[in-house]
């Protein structure tokens, strides 16, 4: 077989170009927002001029230059030649008007988190099936700026709108009777009312959330089976997906330890830091548990391992990603807790264009909650990014394999954390 | 569309030269075995008296390339071997004699300091008859007269054509009502998982490096096998395995191909290639050995092994043997270091020959490939990296029909370019026999080039094709992997030309996933994909229940206009 598995391998992936995403336009700033996704970043941002207040079908100028694409040697903000992203050279990708069409939040496109994941996921399948792909990054954090991103996709000719995150609920729930030939995909968010009230599915809409707790579970038995056991739990915002992640890495780490038999020994130091950026009180407080002998902490958020990172690296500490195999960011990623976006996306995709180009009646208007069983959870395994020396690849397929099987229950609850043997120790903020 | 058949050419020859033989006025050799003892030797067909004709006197370097050997077969007694020369004219000699030389299939330089095996009157056309005998099947004849005191040839030698002379097995090769194969996993061997597939065509790898050697389990003695006067030593547990597999196969009434590699053995390395004798990273398979004794000696006595072993159906049946994996990939799938596509698909072509006459000589209407992958005529003439399968396929069959022209097959690896790719339908491609790529959306490409007269096969027809190597990932989506499947087979089956499409494979290999191809019906955990049920059911009258979404993918509106596309 001809090793060719990539398509035109010889562009470059770089992060810069993303950093020419503009921050500016619209914000209609008192609107609600409801972030949930772990790897979205909400903080800091100050929309330059207010909404004008009109109509959702006016389009955002601020859209446009977000997907103004810098070529080699046509950088505006950086002295050096900028590469072309990978999906640049695609000729499915579409810089707009794409057929499919991911809208994100504030964040890049390749956050190394949550819409990474979701445009590998679009990336992926539209490669394979030769579908015209595009995405859409908001011009700042406010609904109005949301509107603003769906309608310029639907301007540009989106056919299927993939909603990253609870930012688009109320969009969506606007905009899902008024376009009934838009399908949407809302990626673990529900169409909301102004009042952030749910509202019933419209058939043009599918809504996809995901059983967090299970990768949490995966990441935090592994690490305890691999000799770990001081560890730690840094969530940006206390939104329900991290607190899933982060009970289901408690309820991980306490079987483990039972199963080891070494409770008392084992002990969790647990943190929201409110932000799912970068900080100086992030990195104040990992110095701290690093310094006290804390192992390995979970680092689940946005980009917030910026700051756990660099303690890690001065107390030989370790890191457990999120969203995404986050290995190739640092040899210190211990595994990433994947809740499986990127495979959720794909299996949406397949079904709509094998329903011809709708959702067919398991997706239309439906909530779908995709974890072990839809084979969506997951750790790293790949040569590089299995990083456990201890802990057995094998211990790994067959603690998925209870997962599926129900052998191994992981609760989903998170009015409460859960009762554990282990010593868990929260910080408020 | 009806197989094309193109005989003529073959009628018209044989035609001739039975004109001329049986008496147009032209002188008939005789044969005499064993120059040395001639007056003692078996006349071995009859004498007539002929008329002298006119000598031409040629110099030793015109007369090699002088006469033309027509013919080089078993006869129907299974007891002689028979070779059919013709010379324009009678060349001058030191004698009235032809000299016939045998010469292994590695002694690509002919030293004619030897015995001839036997002789026979010159004339301008000659049957020269000898006894069969053991290892002759491995042997090239090279006919030769006496100039100055030296042999020199007069025309290029053959090999026998026809082993399946000699074939106990003489059963057709058994052809199934659909063209369903695919590659299996011994892991769902004996399973519903394989079993309710309903599979006609099942392949299976049989890596050499596994098979040589004795064995250290006693509960699998070493297997003996006596081949022209040695023994040689197989691995009972291999063995053991793969009459297990093939008996459990062809009890399940599937047709069964076994890839033949070449992967490397510290303990074998004679088996390899002298320009491949250097272990490469990157490089899975090697080229067999065709250039030493010693290698090539074992190569033919494995391949006389598994070509006994698997012809009566005592340890299950091969029907089909595919020699090495797309041997345009010469730096990865059939390393050599050499950039010369002549050299290198003249020594692939003696290997396949050593499998195929020891393959045919047991079981007559096996059929016998060599396997190639897309990259038709991408190379840009780079051949740094890999050949074109263009190129290799006129090499292998020049270097073929040069030594006497047999019934090899091509087995195609018709992938769409990246692999990832699974909507093939979308692209553009060239339907011409110069397209860059062979995919199934334009097999016309090789239909149409082994169509040519000179690509035709002893009888005059189209060789046989078959895919033994085609699949669709399904990381990007298992229903684009079924429909991609679905369509990809009802091209096939629409093809007259090609025997089977074995998709590739049973099972996601791991070694695959790691490169983001998901290849399998079933997943790393041996559940079924959408897949599952489009393969089961594509070849019966409940296809259409299970293939009605793929138009939906293909966006057509008819499987009629699907087709067209691939037209």
């Amino acid at each position: 077989m001809h090793k060719n598995t990539g398509y035109k391998s010889h562009y470059i992936y770089c992060l810069c170009i993303f950093l020419l995403l503009l921050l500016c336009g619209c914000g209609n700033s008192d609107a609600p927002v409801s972030a949930d996704p772990v790897s979205q970043s909400t903080d800091d941002i100050q929309p330059e001029e207010p909404h004008d207040g009109d109509t959702a079908m006016e389009t955002s100028s601020v859209s446009d230059r977000a997907q103004e694409t810098v070529l080699p040697g046509e950088g505006t903000t950086t002295p050096e030649a900028i590469p072309l992203a990978p999906w640049e050279s695609d000729p499915d990708y579409q810089i707009t008007g794409g057929e499919v069409s991911l809208v994100t939040d504030i964040s890049s496109v390749m956050d190394h988190g949550f819409n990474q994941a979701a445009f590998e996921g679009i990336m992926s399948y539209s490669q394979a099936a030769g579908i015209s792909y595009s995405y859409y990054t908001s011009s700042g954090d406010t609904k109005a700026c949301y509107d603003d991103t769906v309608m310029h996709a639907i301007q540009n000719g989106a056919r299927l709108i993939v909603c990253n995150g609870s930012h688009f609920e109320q969009t969506v729930g606007q905009l899902q009777e008024q376009y009934p030939d838009i399908h949407f995909l809302m990626i673990s968010g529900i169409p909301r009312d102004e009042s952030n009230d749910p509202l019933p599915l419209s058939q043009n809409v599918h809504s996809i959330t995901f059983h967090q707790e299970q990768a949490g579970y995966l990441a935090g038995y592994m690490t305890v089976l691999d000799g770990y056991t001081k560890l730690g739990f840094i969530g940006g915002e206390q939104l329900p997906s991290v607190t899933r992640y982060c009970y289901g890495y408690l309820q991980g780490i306490d079987d483990a330890a039972a199963s080891l038999d070494i409770t008392q020994e084992v002990s969790v130091n647990c943190w929201y830091s409110g932000t799912f950026n970068p900080s100086e009180q992030i990195q104040a407080m990992a110095d701290e548990w690093y310094d006290s002998g804390t192992q390995v902490i979970f680092s689940c958020g946005g980009s917030i391992y910026e700051s756990i990172l660099p303690p890690a690296e001065k107390y030989d500490g370790m890191l457990i990603g999120v969203d995404v195999d986050q290995s190739d960011l640092s040899p210190r990623f211990l595994t990433s807790a994947i809740d499986g976006i990127q495979r959720a996306i794909i299996i949406a995709l397949d079904n709509y264009y094998a329903n011809g180009n709708q959702w067919d009646s398991t997706q239309s208007g439906q909530i779908l909650n995709y974890g072990a069983k839809q084979k969506c959870v997951e750790l790293p395994i790949s040569n590089e990014a299995w990083r456990f020396r201890e802990a057995s690849l094998n211990d790994y397929d067959n603690l998925l394999k209870y997962m599926r099987n129900d052998e191994i229950t992981v609760s989903d609850d998170i009015s409460a954390a859960p009762k554990t043997a282990i010593t868990v120790n929260w910080t408020e903020d | 569309m009806a197989k094309h058949k193109k005989h003529l050419s073959s009628l018209l020859l044989s035609a001739g030269l039975c004109l001329l033989i049986a008496g147009c006025g032209k002188n008939v050799s005789t044969t005499s075995e064993n120059t040395e003892n001639a007056e003692d030797a078996a006349i071995l067909t009859e004498t007539e008296a002929l008329p002298e004709e006119p000598v031409i006197s040629l110099s030793k370097s015109q007369l090699p390339e002088y006469g033309t050997v027509h013919s080089c077969t078993i006869n129907e007694d299974k007891e002689y071997v028979e070779m059919s020369l013709s010379l324009p004219q009678i060349p001058a000699s030191d004698d009235n004699l032809i000299y016939l030389f045998s010469f292994e299939i590695y002694e690509s330089e002919h030293d004619f300091h030897k015995s001839p095996i036997v002789n026979a009157q010159k004339a301008t056309d000659c049957v020269i008859t000898w006894p069969y005998a053991d290892g002759h099947l491995y042997q090239e004849f090279v006919p030769a007269v006496l100039l100055h005191g030296e042999y020199v040839p007069v025309a290029t030698g053959s090999y026998i054509t026809n082993p399946e002379m000699l074939a106990g097995n003489q059963l057709p090769f058994p052809e199934k009502e659909s063209k369903k194969g695919l590659l299996l996993d011994p892991a769902m061997l004996t399973s519903e998982k394989l079993n309710d597939l309903d599979v006609k065509y099942a392949i299976y790898n049989i890596p050499l490096s596994m098979l040589m050697g004795e064995t250290t389990d006693p509960a699998f003695p070493t297997v003996k096998y006596g081949f022209r006067g040695r023994t040689y030593y197989f691995n009972g547990a291999t063995v053991s395995f793969y009459d297990t597999l093939f008996t459990y196969l062809t009890s399940m009434d599937m047709t069964t191909t076994a890839i033949i590699l070449n992967d490397w053995n510290n303990d074998y390395t004679e088996m390899i290639h002298p320009l491949a004798r250097e272990k490469k990273k990157g490089a899975y398979y090697y080229a067999l050995n065709t250039a030493e004794e010693e290698g090539c000696r074992r190569v033919e006595a494995a391949a006389s092994f598994l070509a006994s072993r698997y012809a009566t159906g005592e340890h299950g049946t091969v029907s089909g043997w595919v020699i090495a994996n797309e041997i345009n990939q010469h730096k990865i799938w059939n390393y050599m270091d050499t950039d010369d596509v002549s050299y290198y698909s003249a020594e692939f072509e003696k290997s396949m020959r050593i499998f195929y006459n020891a393959i045919k000589s047991r079981s007559a209407n096996a059929r016998i490939y060599f396997s190639v992958d897309h990259a038709w005529n991408t190379n840009d003439g780079s051949a740094s990296d890999y050949f074109n399968a263009r190129d290799i396929v006129q090499a292998v069959n020049d270097s073929a029909c040069a030594k006497g022209n047999y019934d090899w097959g091509l087995a195609l690896h018709p992938y769409p370019d990246p692999l990832t790719r699974v909507n093939y339908w979308t692209g553009e491609y060239d339907k011409t026999m110069d397209s860059p790529l062979l995919t199934v959306m334009n097999l016309n490409v090789v239909t149409d080039f082994l169509s040519q007269e000179e690509y035709l096969d002893r009888e005059g027809n189209v060789r046989n094709m078959t895919i033994t190597e085609l699949g669709f990932s399904s990381a990007t989506g298992e229903k684009l992997q079924a429909a991609a499947f679905a369509y990809c087979y009802y091209i096939v089956d629409a093809n007259p030309y090609i025997d089977a499409f074995m998709m590739n494979r049973q099972t996601d290999a791991w070694e695959e996933l790691r490169q983001g191809l998901a290849f399998g019906i079933y997943d790393a955990d041996q559940d079924p994909k959408y897949i599952y049920d489009v393969f089961k059911y594509i070849d019966t009258d409940q296809a259409g229940e299970y293939t009605d979404f793929m138009l939906k993918i293909l966006g057509a509106e008819s499987l009629e206009e699907a087709l067209s596309w691939a037209q």
